[in-house]
């Protein structure tokens, strides 16, 4: 592993101006992504879950740098982002990509396939047409879509079969960094285990870095190596999958997972515990934690005070007065 | 067999387009008991939601019901007149959709859409209908339902809108509720509180609910008895504990294994190969011929018929012919 992190970011911020009306003299922002700091290690896939208005899809958006951050850094291969030239951008683009959620408005109609995939190759890299010709083809063989297909338009392919041209384009420059938004989301449940496994194939064939954003548990579950759980706009728990899985300490990683129906009927949750409520409104958070109005746990403490992101076992970082685990293993001697 | 409350009876409804006529939905058959939750589970194009427009008498051009009947309280609903059909809409037959957005309509308030059903059907006057509204409102778990009476629809939260939908669908206690993917578009913590209303709702009115979906989570979750579509034809059904036990299409047994489970740790995710075809791409035979790992010379050749396989498991695959095979015993998807 080399000395600095792939991916560094810090203390990162995004507020988007929501103030309606044209002669407010206070202005409204949402804070889509208030302070969230983690790291991402060359090879390593990290999941980003959470539900909508959570800032997960910000928060990807900021790392491709379609948005410019309010405030934080990202470093990125030990060079901090905000510090580089437009052309130094440029440059660097190529080494971060990005696999969009819905395959069917994140492709030009008006292009073949070929020149879809090409196109990345085109911007950034010379090469003569024989070369070119022969990058996709290999490309194309590497996601699994018939060669025969090369010279077709993007409406004539299932949803499937266009997220597989989106991941060809995506890792066409060989990038460091991919951002997959969402990328299963809008596909039939039968195919998005075919690319939830190609995805996970690739990255280990091509030892690839993932920041992999999903709504929803269970689709992280499968290629993520640490899972990062995000509630209106900051992490409140970052561990290793095996970890979240078994021993999750935020009552809303709890709730989660207990949300998630299970397809078998003999295990019917109709005793388990829900989280009540909705999502606040992130223009006006509520105090203290943010998620106090809806944890079953909630003390005093929580509607006052902001807990912090803190380590509370071997790499397990949680923002919770109350982390589940050791309070409750005592609370069950009693 | 007591008499059912809904019987569709080798329904077919076409499309008839331009391109060619789509038989959407093709030779359906199934029946719902009062007080009874039937799942309808499918990928998209699978016939599911024509299935569930047909019955309510909602297809239009340039969609047709070519053949079948669909007898709900002893009535046959093919070729009733608009005027009765409106009556029974409404009154008996309610629907909720995927969308609760754009099923409201946002230049009115919440009490002002709840109150014209309520006063259309019931023929109350505007008091007696807001009150109704107001009680229907806090039944389905919205807090200060005297305010959101008179909010409208932009105000509220996702998880809030469908609810008032379903305030909206039950409040003339309709004998069938048709679910169309009600929970699909909402944050899975929402999801799994919707659910639980309706199971409650109804637990209590003796409604029965046609529920479409796709996720196969929820149909474990929520259903009695299972209808899985696959090309317009329903493939399997069967109650749901058997369903889940002993699936007898390949294509149910795909569908169970690829489904995401939480307490599973897999190198590989099992996936169903292919995807689902066009309109006009399903093969001769078998629907699912060129998709399914147990195919055979027969299954491209004919097109399978319905064999009864147990109490009330019906399987349209050529698999079962002489004796009936255990999937579960087989290697199949991988």
């Amino acid at each position: 592993m080399s000395e600095h992190p792939l991916l560094e970011v810090r203390g990162l911020q995004k507020s988007f101006d929501v103030t309606k009306g044209f002669f407010k003299k206070e202005k409204q922002y949402l804070r889509a992504v208030n302070d969230v700091s983690f790291t991402v290690q060359n090879g390593e896939v990290l999941g980003v879950v959470g539900e909508s208005g959570c800032g997960k899809s910000t928060l990807g958006n900021l790392i491709v740098h379609l948005h410019e951050p309010t405030a934080g850094k990202i470093v990125f291969e030990g060079i901090d982002m905000s510090a580089l030239s437009r052309e130094q951008l440029r440059r660097q683009r190529a080494d971060i990509q990005m696999i969009f959620q819905d395959p069917f408005s994140s492709l030009n109609p008006r292009k073949r396939v070929f020149d879809i995939i090409a196109e990345p190759l085109r911007t950034h890299r010379d090469l003569n047409k024989e070369e070119l010709q022969q990058e996709v083809l290999d490309l194309m063989d590497l996601v699994g879509l018939n060669r025969s297909f090369l010279n077709r338009y993007p409406h004539e392919f299932s949803g499937g079969q266009r997220q597989r041209i989106g991941i060809a384009r995506a890792i066409a420059l060989r990038p460091k960094l991919i951002i997959c938004d969402e990328p299963v989301s809008a596909l039939d449940v039968s195919i998005q285990s075919q690319i939830l496994n190609l995805l996970k194939k690739l990255q280990k064939d091509l030892q690839l870095t993932y920041i992999f954003i999903a709504h929803g548990l269970p689709a992280v579950k499968h290629v993520s190596d640490r899972i990062a759980v995000m509630y209106l706009g900051k992490i409140v728990e970052w561990t290793t999958k095996e970890e979240l899985f078994t021993n999750p300490m935020h009552p809303y990683t709890e709730g989660l997972l207990s949300a998630i129906p299970i397809p078998d009927p003999t295990k019917r949750k109709e005793q388990r515990p829900l989280l009540e409520g909705d999502i606040p409104n992130p223009v006006n958070p509520p105090p203290g934690c943010k998620f106090h109005p809806r944890c079953p746990y909630k003390t005093e403490i929580c509607m006052q005070v902001e807990p912090e992101f803190t380590d509370k076992r071997a790499g397990h970082f949680v923002a919770c007065h109350h982390p589940l685990g050791a309070e409750k293993q005592a609370e069950k001697k009693l | 067999m007591e008499h059912a409350l809904l019987t569709v009876n080798r329904l077919k409804t076409y499309f008839y387009t331009e391109a060619g006529v789509v038989p959407a939905v093709d030779d359906v058959s199934f029946s719902i008991q009062k007080g009874e939750i039937v799942a309808i589970v499918g990928e998209s194009g699978s016939g599911k939601s024509v299935t569930s427009l047909s019955v309510m008498g909602l297809i239009e051009e340039p969609g047709k019901i070519v053949g079948g009947e669909i007898l709900f309280a002893g009535k046959d609903l093919v070729g009733m007149s608009m005027k009765k059909m409106r009556e029974l809409r409404g009154n008996q037959l309610a629907m909720i959709f995927q969308e609760p957005l754009t099923s409201l309509n946002p230049v009115f308030s919440i009490g002002n859409q709840l109150a014209e059903s309520i006063r259309l059907h019931q023929k109350k006057n505007k008091r007696e209908a807001r009150k109704i509204g107001i009680e229907m409102l806090k039944k389905v778990g919205i807090a200060r339902p005297d305010k959101v009476y008179d909010q409208h629809p932009h105000a509220l939260s996702g998880g809030m809108r469908q609810r008032v939908m379903i305030a909206m669908a039950l409040s003339c206690n309709p004998q069938l509720l048709i679910a169309d993917e009600p929970t699909t578009a909402l944050d899975v913590t929402i999801q799994a509180q919707i659910l639980r209303l309706m199971k409650d709702l109804i637990e209590e009115s003796g409604t029965s609910i046609l529920f479409i979906t796709h996720d196969l989570g929820v149909v474990a979750e929520m259903a009695d008895q299972v209808i899985v579509m696959y090309g317009g034809q329903v493939v399997e059904q069967a109650d749901v504990y058997t369903l889940f036990k002993e699936p007898k299409h390949p294509y149910t047994k795909g569908l169970i294994d690829s489904t995401p489970k939480i307490d599973e740790w897999k190198e590989e995710l099992v996936s169903i190969p292919g995807t689902v075809p066009g309109p006009f791409e399903f093969p001769e035979g078998c629907k699912f011929a060129d998709r399914c790992p147990f195919v055979m010379d027969k299954c491209k050749a004919e097109r399978p018929t319905v064999t009864k396989v147990g109490k009330g498991h019906e399987v349209r695959c050529w698999l079962h012919g002489e004796k009936v095979v255990d999937l579960n015993e087989r290697a199949s998807f991988t």
